[in-house]
């Protein structure tokens, strides 16, 4: 019975253990997901559900490629965007810059964007444009630019 | 524009476009450096865009804000309006503060605002040192070459302000 009843303690720890180890281990996997650090690219694109393309660091700028993203879906989740950038050299004054296209996502001077001037593409592709230092949105900022912020 | 406001006008803008440390517009660079000249000095600015005709936006420095006169300014008028309200001229008289202008369509342009210009005249070419902003905006960018080698000039000549037409 001494036997039997050691034998009893025994497995009660061992299964206790195993309990433990495993509530440990699914406590463990919740806690990596929800403090795992999201870079603010994919921040950015989580809450604009766009792709960011191409990353200007010296003037703080994301440049989004969306067909779908709209003036509104950057008024509207301005708080959660100015999380995305918390405690990075962005915060102050990073900018968002819509193009409907990959290819058009750049500055209307560099060479490879010039050609797309003929036809005025890349005007046209330029969507909207956001300015965290003075808070500014504006449609279309190439082609009938229409000021949406302030 | 006398002589002497024009000399201060090129030594203001070569000053204002590198010291320049906001996000902008190429155009819009070289409107603020006229208009916080003109506020400085207590001139008078008339500048012109096209809507069904001929509008004008005129600073008086005796009346108008010239900080909101700037703000509208840089909002109705972009490069192709520069290219309106400028004048050719030729390169060896360019200074600071004189303009290099494209237009690659009828609604898109590009404004690189001089900070020096040196004539070499073993190859007789001009070094130009430009400042610019850009779209989307930036923090002026330094930039440098031969004028030779910018390409889609407006005019094939860099551009003053018509100053002229300020006054009139």
């Amino acid at each position: 019975m001494a036997e039997c009843q050691g034998g009893g303690i025994l497995n009660s720890l061992i299964i206790k253990a195993i309990v433990g180890i495993y509530l440990l281990s699914v406590f463990a996997v919740g806690c990596a997901a929800t403090t795992k650090e999201v870079s603010p690219k994919e921040c950015v694109e989580n809450t604009l559900k766009a792709q960011v393309v191409r990353v200007d660091d010296k003037n703080h700028r994301f440049f989004v490629v969306s067909r779908q993203t709209k003036a509104s879906d950057i008024k509207d989740n301005l708080s959660q965007l100015e999380k995305c950038f918390l405690n990075t050299e962005f915060q102050p004054d990073w900018a968002l810059s819509v193009f409907t296209d990959a290819k058009y996502a750049g500055y209307k001077d560099e060479e490879k964007i010039i050609p797309f001037h003929k036809n005025n593409m890349w005007a046209k592709s330029y969507v909207l444009e956001y300015d965290q230092a003075s808070r500014s949105l504006i449609k279309n900022p190439a082609f009938h630019p229409q000021q949406i912020m302030p | 524009m006398s002589i002497l406001f024009l000399q201060r006008y090129h030594n203001y803008a070569k000053t204002y476009i590198s010291s320049y440390n906001a996000k902008i517009d190429c155009a819009d660079l070289a409107i603020a450096a006229l208009i916080d000249y003109s506020a400085k000095e207590n001139l008078p600015v008339k500048l012109k865009y096209y809507s069904k005709g001929w509008v004008w936006l005129e600073f008086d420095p005796k009346s108008d804000n010239a900080k909101e006169f700037k703000t509208k300014a840089m909002r109705m008028l972009g490069a192709l309006n520069v290219i309106d309200n400028t004048r050719p001229i030729a390169m060896g008289s360019a200074k600071s503060g004189d303009l290099i202008m494209t237009k690659w369509n009828p609604t898109l342009g590009h404004t690189r605002i001089i900070y020096s210009v040196k004539h070499m005249p073993k190859d007789n070419k001009y070094e130009v040192v430009w400042y610019q902003g850009n779209l989307p905006p930036v923090k002026p960018e330094k930039k440098t070459d031969y004028f030779s080698n910018i390409s889609n000039i407006y005019g094939g000549m860099p551009r003053r302000w018509n100053f002229e037409q300020f006054n009139n």
